[in-house]
């Protein structure tokens, strides 16, 4: 039996509509698709599915991902396409990277919860850094995200030193206001 | 694309509710190789409910399994869960038999033959997974049994394999514990630690014994050889067909040995 084909069978279901269906949430967030748009998206998903040698079924993750990411700080409508597209790249990569050890919606709190804070919306950084860092965790074994649904778990394994935020206004202050 | 009578989309419906369930529904894509896993477990499945199909219908037995319109060809799903039924029934099958022998299972000292059947046997009955991977028997049976196991895979490997040990513990018991350890070791001083099937040097010790000085020419060994194991058969094994056709898959290679003497 061709195992191309039965599973190009399996993964070529029309995902369009409920892409688009997203603007009705991510338009209060000044994000919106085009038909267009959506189909680049549906398209750059399935390009990214075979490279990484992956077989959807069932519900798509993109729209998951976008409904994750539409009220981040860092992603406006000028780039609000290319993100997404990237976030999806970076998604199935980390799927294989950990394993399948890790569920969708644990892998996208943590990515989510990444890109908003250490990440500062850096992408290259999401993708080189702290999920290469948790990656190896999981892989060593690590399980702990389970609980936290993939919530506040890069702090255990982050080796950088990070500013505090409430520390370094007080710093600010104490070197602007003297 | 079809596989046996069924079309390859009748097939996916079927892979996608294994996924979710392999997924416990976490994940909404697999590797290409969990996939393709997956497909097997489907058709290995579906190849158990159309061959005890064929079974029956040699048997000429009333199907009970179709429903109220008979020879219909039964739907992928039906036909896939009365196959993964058919599966945990071996399983079962498997388990039943391997406690009958365990009692009274004798290894002769070889490692080999006591490791495989008495640690190997309840790692399958443990880990063995009819529902994601039935086509994967789990263990290797490094003990070689006198039946060819390459076509077979999941659980008919297993449960041919234990029916293997059955008769070949079936034919050793009925001999001398020292004889057959004798026997082994006159063939080989250390075969406590070999990887060879035991049955078959004392079955030849054997024959060789009943046919004494009168070997017969070459062109007449095989049915000779037949014809002594025949006769131990009915005479010591109560003419049991089982143990016979078991017996009999090591009459060729025998008859090769001979012949190169």
């Amino acid at each position: 039996m061709e195992e191309k084909n039965w599973m190009q069978i399996l993964s070529g279901q029309n995902q369009l509509a409920k892409v688009i269906a997203t603007n009705q949430v991510t338009e209060k967030f000044g994000l919106v698709l085009s038909e267009e748009d959506a189909k680049l998206l549906v398209n750059e998903k399935s390009k990214s599915l075979k490279e990484q040698k992956r077989i959807e079924y069932g519900e798509s993750i993109l729209p998951k991902i976008i409904y994750e990411f539409c009220d981040s700080d860092y992603i406006s409508q000028r780039n609000y396409v290319e993100t997404i597209g990237h976030l999806q790249d970076i998604f199935f990569l980390y799927k294989n990277e950990m394993m399948d050890e890790i569920s969708d919606d644990e892998l996208l709190h943590f990515m989510k919860e990444q890109f908003e804070t250490v990440c500062y919306g850096d992408l290259e950084y999401l993708e080189s850094t702290c999920l290469d860092v948790f990656a190896q965790a999981i892989r060593a074994g690590y399980q702990g995200y389970h609980v936290t649904e993939g919530k506040s778990e890069y702090g255990k394994f982050d080796l950088a030193s990070r500013w505090d935020h409430e520390v370094y206004l007080e710093v600010l202050k104490e070197l602007c206001w003297r | 694309m079809k596989y046996l009578e069924y079309e390859i989309e009748e097939l996916i419906p079927i892979v996608i509710r294994l996924a979710e369930k392999y997924t416990s529904k976490e994940s909404t894509s697999i590797t290409y190789e969990a996939a393709a896993h997956l497909m097997e477990a489907v058709q290995y499945c579906i190849r158990e409910y159309v061959q005890e199909e064929q079974e029956t219908d040699k048997e000429g037995e009333a199907d009970r399994q179709m429903p109220e319109v008979s020879k219909k060809k039964v739907p992928a799903e039906l036909a896939y869960e009365r196959g993964y039924q058919i599966v945990l029934e071996k399983v079962d099958c498997v388990r039943r038999m391997y406690h009958v022998i365990l009692p009274n299972f004798k290894s002769y000292g070889n490692e080999n033959y006591k490791d495989t059947f008495e640690k190997g046997i309840p790692v399958f009955l443990r880990y063995y997974n009819p529902r994601f991977a039935p086509q994967d028997p789990v263990i290797t049976m490094d003990y070689p049994v006198l039946w060819s196991m390459e076509q077979l895979q999941g659980v008919d490997a297993v449960e041919k394999y234990v029916e293997a040990i059955r008769l070949e513990q079936r034919f050793l018991g009925k001999l001398p514990d020292e004889y057959v350890r004798r026997t082994l070791e006159e063939y080989q001083y250390d075969y406590e630690r070999q990887f060879f099937n035991i049955c078959n040097i004392v079955l030849r010790g054997i024959l060789r014994r009943m046919m004494g000085e009168n070997v017969p020419e070459p062109e007449h060994l095989e049915r000779a050889i037949e014809g002594y194991l025949r006769i131990l058969v009915k005479e010591q094994y109560k003419d049991s067909k089982d143990l016979l056709r078991y017996l009999r898959e090591d009459v060729k290679d025998f008859c090769v040995e001979l012949k190169q003497r």
